[in-house]
């Protein structure tokens, strides 16, 4: 791997898809358990939601680690992909708590979203200096 | 070439060249951040206002104490509390008094999915002049029993079943947004909600068990002749009615129009703090700015440009940074308001409606404006100072 | 002569308050022809540099006047100086003197889109570097450059316009001995090319090049014989 080869977006898909993982795990987290122990729905929109960050950790992180520039533009569409499906997962894809007051509306769903955007962003990014890098 | 020259020097410092292009962001972002909020919460307190739509609202005298009423409409606390219905006539005769509706509140204990407790707010079709107008724009058509409204809070969509007190209540439709606690409702006609009554009675909900829903009603919403005074005709209410309390409405907003000044007037001192020291920080980094890069423009001197021109390559740089930063700021000021607005008005605390599209583009534009102002206006200051500078000091000071 | 000083001088407050001052140059007269090379040598901080920045309009004299063909260079508007510095002088400003967010290319083309849009100077300005020898490096940025190649820069862009006056203030300090003499044979060029050319050394060396060469002690210039 030549350290020319590497690009700001190389550094920043690792640490938005960590911070989506972890983030959604023990920061902007989906409400609580009920009285009784049980979990509401979006619990398990989150549990998705950190699921696919670990995914998108390990895919940014093959993306930072590989050389080859068509692995890097196939990693970079296919997390750009993911990160579109994660933001769906809150509130489309699970359905979310009834009141839109609680937690998982104002704050994992806005979060996750935000982020995903950012990573999708960062992905389009990537792919765009790769392209010119590769005319060039 | 020489056109190209401010950009040029911006790009070739890139770490100051986004030093300054971050200040301005602040700029902008309080700009249009602080217009934002401000105007969502004078539209909310607005929607508040023609949301509950009556003049006087009549309570039980025990409701009242505690505040049961605010508590449900303003707090978007779920409650309930009942009255004899034969009060309802009773107000009715009450002279300057145009029209009178009950209105029935029922707080679920607990709806299907969630641990939260939904409001259920019933009125009365024959009679309701609060609800119905606001109805309307997303429900033309009759609710049939078991039909529900759902506000724009509660997260169902048309044709999707609620769960009450083991009944099943079919959404019939979705209300507009009005930013107030009142989005966090369920609306249903007399007749559900005391289908709904009923079943509560049957689960056991206490105040309900001793005496029969068909009699019983929650409050009475009333609206004022024109012509005659609200609060005399709410004193007359409470002198004639035992066990009554009439509540004026017009009380119930003061209090958040109230908090709303006193919040407009933090959020713009503050504003104008961020606004006041972004302009002084911009200041003086074009001014040191032009401090650091004198030997440049002492051989841009030289090479023949005059100072006119120095003055324009200063000020060409300072609009580009103040037109990127303003709209940097405009777009962190985005992702953050709207998508995490739901929170924001829940800290708040107070209604919080966001503005249409035109007025939110409208009010962005002027943001990113006022930032590329702002950029030729802090570094006029510097652009004339190196109009001042001697060059051949410059050059021999090496 | 082209350009011609008369009776010039500077004077500096040493505190702006009092009327305690010192004159960086005294009282001087100095013409320059065309076809030659004028040379002026002294002490760092004899007024040298003075000097010839008041003679390149950059520097209004306390008393006198500089006479480019007859006019007055400091009763012209700010523009119209500029203009004419840009258009009829080429200075070497001493040390580096290229701006660092253009390639080499581009510093040396700047003075021609000063007041020009339109136009191709392209070929010219490779000319130039062609023959100040740093013509590979076209492309480069300054700060890539050595002290010697921003000197050889400094001296193209000022050939650009094809002036008829060039003053160079201490081309060849900090140089090696090989960059010393590229410099001071491009300005002997430039003089033989018709050229009114002034410079400013501390350096006995490049003496053998001058015309006429002035010494300069304590702002008062005399004239050495040669």
């Amino acid at each position: 791997m030549s350290k020319k080869n590497i690009n700001v977006t190389d550094i920043i898909l690792p640490i938005i898809s960590v911070i989506i993982a972890l983030g959604t795990a023990f920061i902007f987290h989906a409400c609580g358990a009920k009285e009784d122990g049980s979990f509401m729905n979006c619990h398990w929109a989150e549990c998705v939601v950190i699921g696919l960050g670990i995914l998108m950790t390990f895919l940014s992180c093959a993306h930072l680690c590989t050389s080859s520039a068509q692995a890097k533009m196939g990693l970079s569409l296919s997390l750009a992909a993911v990160s579109v499906f994660t933001a769906l997962v809150p509130g489309v894809v699970i359905k979310l708590c009834m009141m839109k007051d609680m937690r998982c509306h104002t704050v994992m769903r806005p979060a996750v979203t935000v982020l995903c955007a950012v990573m999708l962003a960062a992905c389009v990014v990537d792919m765009f200096i790769r392209k010119k890098k590769g005319s060039n | 070439m020489l056109t190209k020259l401010p950009f040029k020097n911006l790009v070739n410092r890139p770490a100051r060249s986004a030093a300054l292009i971050i200040i301005s962001a602040f700029l902008s972002f309080s700009v249009f951040g602080g217009a934002m909020v401000l105007s969502s919460l004078q539209i909310g307190l607005g929607s508040l206002r023609s949301r509950l739509g009556a003049d006087i609202i009549a309570v039980p005298d025990k409701a009242a104490r505690q505040n049961d009423l605010e508590a449900i409409l303003i707090q978007g606390r779920p409650g309930y509390f009942y009255m004899d219905k034969e009060n309802l006539d009773k107000i009715s005769c009450i002279e300057g008094i145009e029209a009178v509706s009950a209105q029935y509140y029922l707080a679920s204990l607990s709806a299907g999915c969630c641990s939260m407790p939904v409001q259920v707010i019933g009125f009365d079709p024959e009679t309701d002049f609060s609800v119905k107008p606001w109805i309307q724009k997303s429900y033309k058509k009759q609710l049939n029993e078991g039909d529900v409204l759902a506000g724009a809070n509660i997260n169902a969509e048309a044709g999707e079943n609620l769960r009450f007190y083991g009944e099943t209540c079919k959404v019939a439709a979705k209300l507009d947004k009005t930013g107030t606690e009142l989005d966090n409702a369920v609306y249903a006609d007399s007749a559900t909600v005391k289908m709904l009554m009923a079943a509560a009675k049957k689960k056991g909900v206490g105040v309900l068990e001793k005496n029969d829903p068909e009699k019983l009603i929650s409050s009475v919403l009333i609206k004022v002749k024109d012509g005659y005074d609200v609060s005399k005709v709410s004193d007359e209410i409470n002198i004639h009615l035992r066990g009554v309390t009439a509540v004026k409405t017009q009380n119930m907003i003061s209090g958040i129009a109230q908090s709303l000044s006193g919040i407009s007037e933090i959020t713009n001192i503050l504003m104008w703090a961020i606004r006041a020291l972004a302009l002084v920080i911009m200041a003086v980094a074009f001014s040191m700015m032009i401090n650091e890069r004198k030997r440049e423009f002492a051989v841009l001197r030289v090479i023949g440009a005059s100072r006119k021109r120095l003055a324009g390559i200063v000020l060409t740089e300072s609009v580009i940074v103040g037109c990127m930063g303003g709209l940097t700021g405009v777009l962190a000021a985005c992702v953050l308001i709207f998508p995490f607005g739901g929170l924001l008005e829940q800290k708040i605390g107070l209604p919080y409606l966001v503005p249409d599209v035109k007025t939110i583009l409208l009010t962005a534009v002027s943001a990113v404006l006022a930032a590329m102002i702002a950029g030729p206006l802090t570094a006029a200051f510097s652009a004339v100072k190196i109009g001042r500078m001697d060059t051949g000091v410059i050059l021999n000071s090496n | 002569m082209i350009l011609k000083a008369e009776g010039i001088s500077k004077r500096y407050f040493r505190n702006t308050n009092t009327a305690n001052y010192f004159y960086a140059v005294k009282k001087t007269d100095l013409p320059l022809f065309r076809g030659e090379l004028t040379a002026i040598t002294g002490r760092s901080g004899s007024g040298k540099s003075t000097l010839l920045n008041m003679l390149g309009g950059l520097l209004s004299p306390t008393e006198g006047r500089v006479l480019y063909d007859g006019r007055d260079i400091y009763a012209l508007p700010d523009k119209e100086l500029s203009k004419l510095r840009n258009a009829f002088v080429g200075i070497v400003p001493q040390g580096q003197s290229a701006l660092s967010a253009l390639t080499v290319l581009e510093n040396v083309m700047l003075p021609y889109y000063m007041y020009k849009k339109d136009g191709d100077i392209k070929d010219r300005a490779g000319e130039l570097l062609e023959r100040v020898g740093i013509l590979s490096l076209a492309n480069a940025y300054p700060n890539e450059l050595s002290g010697g190649e921003n000197r050889r820069l400094a001296i193209a862009r000022a050939l650009i316009h094809d002036p008829d006056i060039i003053l160079a203030d201490e081309p060849t300090g900090d140089l090696d001995d090989e960059n010393t003499k590229t410099v001071l044979e491009l300005l002997r060029a430039a003089a033989d090319d018709k050229k009114a050319v002034l410079l400013v050394t501390h350096e006995n060396d490049a003496l053998s090049y001058a015309d006429r060469v002035y010494r300069m002690n304590g702002g008062e210039l005399t004239e050495c014989e040669g």
